[in-house]
């Protein structure tokens, strides 16, 4: 905006604050703040942080990587273990409820039929014939056994977990994050979400809801040749051709806004176009695994027909992670098991744990483990989040003999590194892992301590939307301090 | 027991919606318990829901216990006491009352308040430790108290023991009063926005020459009196370009800027207006408005996203009603019940599209039903309040809206006017006048034909007949078998056809795993039993000489499974179909292994098969266990079933017999026809009548095969029923009456309630009573109004569907909610003319909404939309013509200084096209947007139809338009966002879409100078495009600049006809990459 005359300039600030405000700011943010000076940062009319804005407090962790296992595997067959179950099994499960469970259960024990044992210094018990690698790294995970929800079936409940409500139409966590910390890369977006199948709920659970549509998540299907649209010049063109283009077109649209100064978006719209320009050779170097060595591809299992789309998009996230990508999503696995489970809910053991759980570990495990293993390696756990579950549990009861119905009233997700304890187990359910019993945490609760890691209060990050100031965590959340390191 | 209610966390303040920060709570003795707050909260059970509820308990009298013993009373003094003083006084008592910090409604401070309880209940029920919530609560199963941590196991084996014994408690003094927060329902219709409309009259103004309407007094009077003069009117081709995208979406062309530049007389601009309004684009463009306040969508969301095909009905109404300036307050009674107002009718059914276009899940369980029910009529209720009366409603599903006067009560009231309403899709007839005169068309071609075969019937039909009988039926009668003529036949996958010998062919799909269903009429009485005849004979594609008996590669087929239903013709009592169990008689041939008693037999794996002589015909007899046929003839269904990898006949033929054992593999076999007449003619004649005369359409069918001149007669006859014309059906996915039927993957679930409860809380398992019809009583002049319409009222019966009465009360101007529907649609006309409305928050005019910059033209406005016979183009008209309208975009520091953001409206700010104005046009200015309206466009950007038809498929957003903003379909939306992101840059730079636009604007340009091929483009060209796509000429710069390119790149390419032509497209995929191109001025 040089060039206009510094009374008119100053005249304008009220309008910038109110254009970040009303027409958000994605991953542009940082040159427009650059261009707006200081002042737009610190931008907070009505309640509304401006993107970009500095966090509230340190944070412990700077990015996130959630590995979401579609279909909710069973916590009695992952990570809780109950002697008392294993004891039980085929008698009346105590506390048995009607309302648990989205079909019929049998009010029986199911005692899970995998081989048990306590891993790493912390004793943990592992389900170590579906993770075996996984287990090497339990002093490393911060065990939450007492999540819970209130939607029972996939779609609500992944929507629930994502975006704090069992209905469409609310912003999910990655963009509450875009837009409450901006960005720390201007040449990618901050929020990933890697997927093989659309999970249940599809775009619903990566929605930027009510926010601007610049905190939407960018949604890499691992079945389209195309990671992101657009990306690739037009035929015939060239950077050198289109940078001439771009030239001209900049000295265009520059006149242009000179001409209408209350409007700061034009300027906005110039960079971009350099953004852009500058994704197309940024978003494709950060997707490019060529660029990895053998032993690391050998490591995440890329070549492994179970595990290597998984481990592809693990070793992807951690390539867009290091580029400045702030949360990584992947919706993992597919089961190929042949126990009715649908390729887009790998876990959903509805008529075989054993069969079902199996194949999943095979599809996983390796690939998670590798990536803590790498993470650590190369120095970036302390400040990375990671994070492992599914939308809710399963029932200790078994449905139709060797299968587990849906159970949201407790469950196991574990998180590590970006400050979190290792080796420590929070919450319990009950003897039979039933329900949540001890330290319950609710989804608003885990949301709130996530964002309290990244540096935010989640009372502080609110939008206004159709009345009322909206936040991630609605009117419930607490930070769940004794996890926190 | 500290709170965690929806008032706050257990950390912070409230903040739901935000805390006042200037203004302390209204109300004097009210307790705002129920704090804060929305409809997400119903969708949580445990984080909020504290020891909930609204008196649910209020209904429990309280009951004194009895006189505690000096013990207990020591026992409460030494172990109870003193941990709720420590533990819970502070958020529940009279103290916590007083200093409102009180939670949930619950007082531990006396004996009164603990056995009274809260929202939720009763904290204390003496001996009865499962009802006693209050020992849920510290135990932490369900609600968690204290909040800070959960007690020792001693200390809660302690309120056990204590509760064990009758919760003795000595504390007598009477428990605070805990009011529920009540709606001042009065106050509440002293709300601007909920105020009965007022006249207005227009404000003096100095500068009397400027005005061209009374908008103009109402915004110049303000100007005035802040010292500001407004803008001089903005150029012509500025003006012609704004409002022709604002009134339909699209670029003008360059013949309608020419002429309107040509045009010099004083109403030019009045005529372009005028054009606009009556263009089907005007519709286009306001639809997409009006959509995005109702949350439009195609497909259901959640689980599964089903797709909704009927649903884009409704999306075409909006359309139509708009174009065709539909009153907006028949526009509104519509949507809420045009299914009621005008039953069977396409356009009303349509128009409740609106209530239904919410998502709703893909799988519901006995489990979900009924709170996804209760959620659905939240989404319809929240969509009705967004949309129409610029109302929070959905605040009020758990508790009195915090700030606005709208109570728990009024939320529950107007769903129960909506319980009925479910969603379906129903066949409508779009155009029930063209069908009947369709009908009536061809009732009068039939009737000669018809009234010549009942002359045959009468005049020719017996003496043939007679004749017939005489000389030809001893003959055909000797017959064993009759050959069965097929009505009907269907197989699963491959296509079956007639032949001219009555024989089955299949064609097409020849795969294993099929069935075949054949169908055939006959009125013998005593048929026994079957011959198939599996046939082998040339394929109907003539490619193999000979194929068959069967459809595998080698011509083989296994019968396994063969089923026969005889149902009568004529129902009546004792005539129930039966299914003759059946046996094998014989067969010509069987695989060793396979024989006929295998098609017989229960098990679908074996079968009767012929492999051992391939390409020979076949046949095979069963026998009925009882001879089957009823009086007035008999519906026989073949079913032939070839299971498993089992192959099919190519060709079969069935006959029947009376005597099937006798009659044999060979037995003479003769057509049907004759002996049904024959039967026909002999049960007639038995019964004492001409059969001629009883049962002439039989016989006349049935001899038609036999007799020539029959044919003729008969098949005229046929020719002409097969023209009955039949209605052009539409399936429309709409709202109607009915019983609520779960749809999708309901795993049995067939049917709910259609009662609506109140839910305290908004819990489905907390219910309070029927919920009773009624209204936002704050938004209607009394409380009679809602009597009148919606209830019961003293003896008379209440009216006889609550959503008839919604759809008045909305729009009643005199006592109704009229004004603020009013209201609420004039300044979304304003916000999408001028980007912004006079109430800044178009889905919100509530208390907590913005003010609006100029309340009383918004007053006025509402008046002469209503004046005006609530006709929206008279306002677009008004508005658009307006000089405040009209500006110019200038800016200087001295009145930005007065006015930074424009509040006066002095100037014009330009503002970004939406992604589907943008996308439309680029396909306009290119010449190649397919202007064909309605129907479902499918989801590729590519595409040349308006955005408006493209699918809404919620997990398939349209890539183009989702860069551009376009919001999700979930939820009502007022005020689009307009971000600027990179991805819309690459959108421009790289998609197919706007590269070939840029392509066809060149090639355009090429046509319209006449350009050859191989000549350079030159500035013509750039002055073509610049015109076609900016509605302007290029200044002398630019004219430079660009045609540089252009001769730059022409020359680098050289005698590359290619890239020749790529030059001139690469110029004007940079004029379409312009911020020019996608700001509006």
């Amino acid at each position: 905006m040089d060039g206009m005359p510094a009374m008119i300039g100053d005249l304008l600030l009220p309008m910038r604050r109110r254009f970040l405000r009303e027409a958000g700011l994605g991953f542009g943010t940082l040159a427009l703040a650059t261009l707006l000076g200081a002042e737009s940062r610190a931008a907070t009319t009505a309640g509304h942080r401006a993107t970009g804005a500095p966090p509230h407090h340190a944070p412990r962790a700077r990015r996130v990587i959630w590995l979401f296992m579609p279909g909710a595997p069973s916590q009695v067959d992952t990570w809780d273990y109950k002697p008392e179950l294993q004891a039980r099994n085929g008698q009346p499960l105590p506390g048995a409820d009607s309302q648990v469970g989205f079909f019929q259960t049998s009010g029986k024990c199911l005692a899970s039929p995998f081989r048990w044992a306590r891993h790493g210094e912390s004793g943990t018990w592992v389900n170590e014939e579906i993770f075996p690698l996984l287990a090497r790294h339990v002093d490393e995970m911060c065990f939450i056994h007492s999540m819970h929800l209130r939607a029972n079936n996939h779609a609500p409940a992944a929507m629930e977990l994502m975006c704090g409500l069992n209905r469409p139409g609310m912003p999910s966590m990655g963009a509450w994050l875009d837009y409450g910390l901006g960005t720390m890369n201007a040449d990618l977006p901050s929020f990933v979400v890697m997927h093989e199948r659309k999970p249940r709920g599809d775009d619903q659970i990566w929605s930027a809801g009510f926010l601007p549509k610049s905190h939407q998540a960018l949604a890499i299907d691992a079945r389209r040749p195309i990671a992101i649209d657009n990306l690739a010049l037009r035929r015939g063109q060239s950077l050198d051709s289109q940078r001439a283009e771009l030239d001209l077109l900049a000295r265009m649209n520059d006149l242009h806004a000179r001409a209408r100064p209350t409007q700061a978006d034009l300027a906005a719209r110039i960079s971009s176009f350099e953004l852009a320009y500058r994704m197309q050779t940024a978003a494709p170097e950060a997707l490019d695994l060529s660029r990895e060595s053998q032993p690391t591809h050998d490591l995440y299992g890329t070549a492994d027909a179970k595990c290597g789309v998984f481990a592809k998009q693990c070793l992807t996230a951690r390539r867009l992670l290091e580029r400045g990508v702030r949360f990584v999503q992947i919706f993992a696995g597919r089961n190929a098991a042949g126990d009715g489970a649908v390729d887009d809910v790998p876990w959903d053991g509805h008529s075989n744990i054993q069969t079902n759980h199996r194949e999943c570990g095979l599809a996983t495990d390796r690939p998670a483990a590798a990536l803590l293993a790498d993470l650590k390696s190369r120095g970036m756990l302390d400040d990375t989040l990671v994070i492992w579950g599914g939308e809710f549990g399963r029932t200790s009861d078994s449905q139709g003999g060797m299968g587990r119905d849906h159970n949201p009233q407790g469950f196991t997700i574990w998180l590590a590194g970006g400050g979190v304890k290792g080796g420590f187990h929070y919450g319990a359910t009950d003897p039979f892992g039933y329900k949540a019993v001890e330290n319950k945490v609710h989804v608003n609760d885990l949301h709130a301590t996530l964002l309290h890691l990244l540096g935010i209060e989640h009372e502080r990050l609110t939008y206004r939307h159709n009345g009322r100031d909206f936040r991630l965590t609605d009117v419930g959340g607490a930070v769940i301090r004794d996890i926190i390191a | 027991m500290g709170g965690y209610d929806c008032g706050g966390t257990r950390s912070g303040p409230p903040e739901c919606p935000r805390t006042p920060t200037t203004t302390p709570p209204p109300t004097r003795a009210v307790i705002m318990t129920v704090a804060s707050c929305h409809a997400r909260q119903a969708a949580r059970r445990v984080a909020c829901s504290i020891l909930a509820c609204v008196l649910g308990a209020a209904g429990v009298p309280y009951v004194a216990a009895a006189a505690p013993t000096p013990e207990q009373i020591t026992f409460f003094e030494s172990k109870i006491r003193p941990v709720l003083v420590e533990h819970c006084y502070q958020c529940h008592s009279a103290e916590a009352l007083r200093s409102g910090r009180l939670k949930a409604n619950l007082l531990v401070d006396s004996r009164e308040g603990m056995h009274k309880g809260g929202e939720s209940g009763a904290a204390v029920v003496p001996g009865r430790r499962d009802e006693s919530l209050l020992l849920a609560a510290i135990r932490y199963d369900g609600f968690e108290m204290p909040p800070a941590g959960r007690l020792p196991d001693s200390v809660i084996a302690d309120f056990e023991t204590w509760i064990d014994m009758g919760a003795p408690d000595p504390r007598d003094e009477p428990a605070a009063s805990t009011e529920e927060r009540t709606i001042d329902v009065a106050a509440g219709r002293r709300h601007w926005s909920y105020r009965r409309l007022a006249p207005v009259s227009p404000p003096r103004v100095e500068h009397d020459a400027w005005p061209r309407n009374d908008i103009d007094r109402f915004i110049l009077a303000r100007q005035e009196s802040a010292g500001i003069a407004p803008n001089e009117e903005a150029a012509k081709e500025t003006l012609l370009r704004r409002v022709t995208f604002d009134l339909t979406g699209l670029p003008p062309t360059v013949e309608e800027l020419e002429a309107f530049l040509a045009d010099t007389s004083g109403d030019a601009y009045d005529r372009v207006v005028d054009r606009l309004l009556a263009s089907p684009r005007h519709g286009e463009r306001w639809a997409r408005h009006w959509l995005d306040a109702v949350r439009y969508g195609e497909s259901g969301g959640y689980e599964f996203d089903g797709d909704r095909p009927g649903a884009h009905h409704y999306r075409d109404w909006v359309i139509k009603a708009l174009n065709a300036d539909m009153p907006y307050d028949e526009f509104l009674r519509m949507q809420v019940a045009g299914d009621l107002l005008e039953p069977g009718d396409y356009d009303a059914t349509a128009a409740t599209g609106f209530l239904v276009a919410g998502p709703y899940p893909g799988q519901v369980t006995a489990k979900t039903v009924e709170p996804i029910r209760y959620d659905q009529l939240d989404d319809m209720a929240q969509a009705l309040g967004a949309s129409v009366l610029g109302m929070t409603i959905g605040c009020a599903r758990c508790h009195d809206h915090k700030y606005d006067p709208i109570g728990h009560r009024d939320y529950y009231a107007l769903i129960a006017c909506l319980g009925k309403a479910v969603q379906r899709e129903v066949d409508i007839d779009p155009d029930p006048s063209t069908t009947k005169r369709n009908r009536d068309a061809w009732l009068a071609e039939r009737a000669p034909v018809a009234a010549a075969a009942d002359r045959f019937e009468v005049e020719v039909l017996p003496t043939r007949l007679a004749r017939w009988l005489a000389v030809e039926a001893p003959v055909q009668q000797a017959a064993a078998w009759l050959v069965l003529e097929p009505q009907t036949m269907k197989a699963a996958s491959a296509t079956l056809a007639r032949e001219a010998d009555d024989a089955v062919v299949a064609s097409g799909k020849l795969q294993a795993n099929d069935t075949y269903t054949l169908t055939f009429a006959t009125h013998q009485r005593d048929l026994a039993g079957l011959r198939l005849e599996a046939l082998a004979r040339d394929r109907s594609d003539g490619k193999e000489p000979i194929v068959g008996p069967g459809t595998s590669q080698e011509g083989g087929f296994r019968l396994s499974t063969v089923k026969v239903t005889a149902a009568p013709l004529v129902a009546g009592p004792g005539r129930a179909a039966v299914t003759p169990k059946l046996s094998a008689v014989a067969a010509s041939f069987e695989d060793a292994g396979a024989e006929l008693a295998k098609a017989v037999d229960a098990d679908a794996a074996t079968g009767w098969s012929t492999s051992g002589r391939p390409g020979a015909s076949q046949s095979a007899i069963l026998a009925f266990d009882a001879p089957v046929g009823f009086e007035g003839g008999t519906m026989l269904t073949v079913e032939l079933k070839f299971e498993g990898t089992a192959h099919g006949f190519a060709a079969v033929r069935i006959a029947a017999s009376a005597e099937p054992t006798a009659a044999g593999l060979a037995g003479r076999a003769a057509t049907q026809a004759a002996r049904e007449v024959a039967t026909l003619v002999d049960a007639a004649r038995g019964s004492g009548t001409d059969a001629t005369a009883t049962r002439a359409p039989d016989l006349l069918r049935w001899f038609s095969r036999l007799d020539t001149e029959a044919a003729g007669v008969y098949a005229a006859l046929a020719t002409v029923d097969a023209k009955e014309p039949k209605p052009n059906l539409l399936r429309v996915y709409s709202a109607t009456n009915g019983a609520w039927v779960i749809s999708g993957n309901s795993q049995g679930v067939k049917s709910g309630s259609e009662d609506v409860f109140v839910l305290a809380r908004g819990e489905v398992n907390r219910k309070k009573g029927k919920a009773a019809a009624g209204f936002v009583l704050a938004t209607v002049a009394d409380d009679e109004a809602e009597r009148q319409w919606l209830a019961a009222s003293g003896d008379a019966p209440p009216p006889p569907d609550p959503r008839l009465g919604l759809a008045t009360i909305l729009t009643d101007v005199p006592r109704g909610a009229g004004p603020l529907a009013a209201r609420v649609i004039v300044n979304r006309l304003w916000h999408h003319h001028f980007g912004r409305g006079i109430v800044g928050t178009p889905n919100d005019l509530g208390t907590q909404g913005d003010a609006p910059t100029h309340p009383e033209l918004l007053e006025w406005l509402a008046n002469r939309l209503v004046e005006d016979g609530w006709r929206l183009k008279s306002i677009h008209r008004l508005i658009v013509t307006s000089a405040a309208y009209r500006q110019a975009g200038t800016v200087d520091a001295v009145r930005l200084a007065k006015d930074p953001d424009n509040t006066l409206l002095w100037h014009r700010r330009p503002s970004r096209l939406e992604g589907e104005a943008i996308r439309d046009a680029v396909l306009a200015v290119a010449g190649i947007l397919d202007p064909s309206m309605y129907g479902r466009a499918g989801l590729d950007a590519n595409s040349r139809r308006r955005s408006v038809y493209l699918n809404v498929k919620r997990s398939q957003p349209v890539g183009f338009l989702q860069v551009f903003d376009q919001p999700e379909p979930l939820q009502p939306v007022g005020a689009r966002g307009a971000a600027t992101v990179p991805t819309q840059a690459l959108a421009l730079m790289n998609s197919q879409l706007v590269r070939t636009a840029a392509e066809q604007l060149a090639n355009r340009a090429r046509a319209a100078l006449s350009i050859p091929p191989r000549a350079p483009a030159g500035a013509a060209a750039v002055d073509f495009c610049f015109r076609t796509a900016l509605s302007r000429a290029p200044s002398p710069a630019e004219r430079d600049t660009f045609t540089d390119l252009l001769e730059t790149r022409e020359r680098a390419a050289g005698d590359d006809q290619t890239l020749r032509q790529a030059a001139l497209a690469d110029t004007c995929h940079l004029i379409l990459c312009l911020n020019e191109f996608v700001y509006v001025d």
